[in-house]
């Protein structure tokens, strides 16, 4: 992933596309865990709730699923497994 | 006179002008009178052909065309406008075949500490501070196109004319007396245009590269007190990508120098209506940011 980050701001360059994204911060945290591996959106939640150190967080589950939807409507992930 | 064309150095380019036009060589011998020759035979990035404008009844003899390499007419015009067609069948071509530079449409300009780049969208005065600038001390680069080769950021000059619209010519003229400004050419698409040719200095150096420094968004709005405003780094870089004639073609290369270009420059925000004041600004600023 090709990306640049000035404070809370992101932008990734899309290879395969060639286009340019403004995201933030929940959609690199999403992309740095998946690129290159196959990850299912449990994979995902899990991974977030040791990296941010908590036990369980619904709110997160919901909020992975909309990024990663964002995101595969940005062809920027492919469908999640 | 340009029966078998004449190719001028500008800058990386070379411009290939032909046509058995009186109107053309004048103009060229008035605003473009230092440009070095090209080498015979040295590939050109744009061909200029004039003619006759092969299209109309009525005053045939006064209208003129432009061909380009294809031998297709691309511009037509009244005679006394070639100047104006000239040059902006010249950021056509460059624009659209210059791939090999990430291009900006931005003015840019250069003093001791390295370089100014100035992007804008048309009416912003962006021409109109770069010909003000460049008679208080700063060198030109373009006022319309910053060309940077590779991820050094290094800005190539392509120094031309400036052209000059409505009010800003006679607000230049009063301000720098010294200017040479062409002709007024009036009712062009842009409304009346003159041309300020640079001095000879700034033709002399369009070999010399420069290194950006500062980015200034200029924004000219009558009767605005001078205001400048720190600009995010993030504005700035959505600013490089959508100022630019090629960004989207670059692809990853484009993204990297975009990205190091924002991080290189220090950007603000500029509103102004009073030149003198802004130029000092502009001054204090780059001092400030090579200071950091």
């Amino acid at each position: 992933m090709v990306s640049h980050q000035w404070g809370e701001a992101h932008f990734i360059y899309h290879q395969e596309s060639g286009q340019t994204h403004f995201v933030n911060q929940s959609c690199i945290d999403i992309l740095t865990l998946v690129t290159g591996k196959s990850l299912s959106t449990q994979e995902i939640y899990e991974r977030l709730l040791v990296r941010h150190g908590i036990d369980e967080d619904p709110e997160l589950k919901e909020a992975i699923e909309g990024v990663t939807a964002l995101l595969e409507q940005l062809g920027v992930l492919s469908s999640l497994p | 006179m340009l029966k078998q064309g004449l190719r001028l150095s500008i800058g990386p380019f070379v411009i290939h002008f032909e046509g058995r036009d009186r109107t053309l060589a004048e103009r060229l011998h008035a605003h473009y009178p230092n440009y070095p020759l090209a080498p015979r035979g040295a590939f050109a990035d744009a061909q200029l052909k004039v003619t006759r404008n092969p299209t109309v009844s009525r005053h045939w003899w006064s209208t003129r065309a432009i061909r380009t390499e294809d031998g297709q007419v691309f511009t037509t015009f009244p005679s006394e406008a070639t100047l104006a067609h000239i040059e902006w069948t010249m950021n056509w071509a460059i624009a659209n075949r210059s791939h090999d530079f990430l291009m900006l449409h931005a003015g840019v300009l250069a003093n001791r500490h390295g370089a100014l780049i100035l992007p804008a969208y048309p009416g912003a005065g962006k021409s109109t501070l770069c010909a003000y600038l460049i008679h208080r001390g700063w060198r030109l680069l373009s006022d319309e196109f910053t060309l940077i080769r590779d991820e050094s950021l290094a800005i190539h000059p392509f120094p031309r004319l400036i052209p000059l619209k409505n009010q800003s010519i006679e607000v230049i003229r009063e301000l720098v007396p010294e200017a040479h400004l062409g002709p007024p050419i009036p009712g062009t698409l842009k409304g009346t245009v003159s041309h300020l040719r640079p001095g000879d200095e700034h033709i002399r150096s369009m070999h010399e590269t420069a290194l950006p420094k500062l980015m200034i968004f200029p924004k000219y709005q009558a009767g605005a007190s001078l205001e400048i405003t720190p600009a995010a780094k993030s504005d700035c870089f959505v600013e490089i990508t959508q100022n630019s004639f090629n960004y989207v073609l670059r692809g990853e290369q484009g993204f990297r120098m975009a990205a190091a270009l924002t991080d290189r420059v220090t950007p603000y925000r500029l509103v102004y209506s009073d030149l003198p004041a802004a130029a000092q600004a502009i001054d204090e600023l780059m001092e400030a940011a090579a200071a950091a």
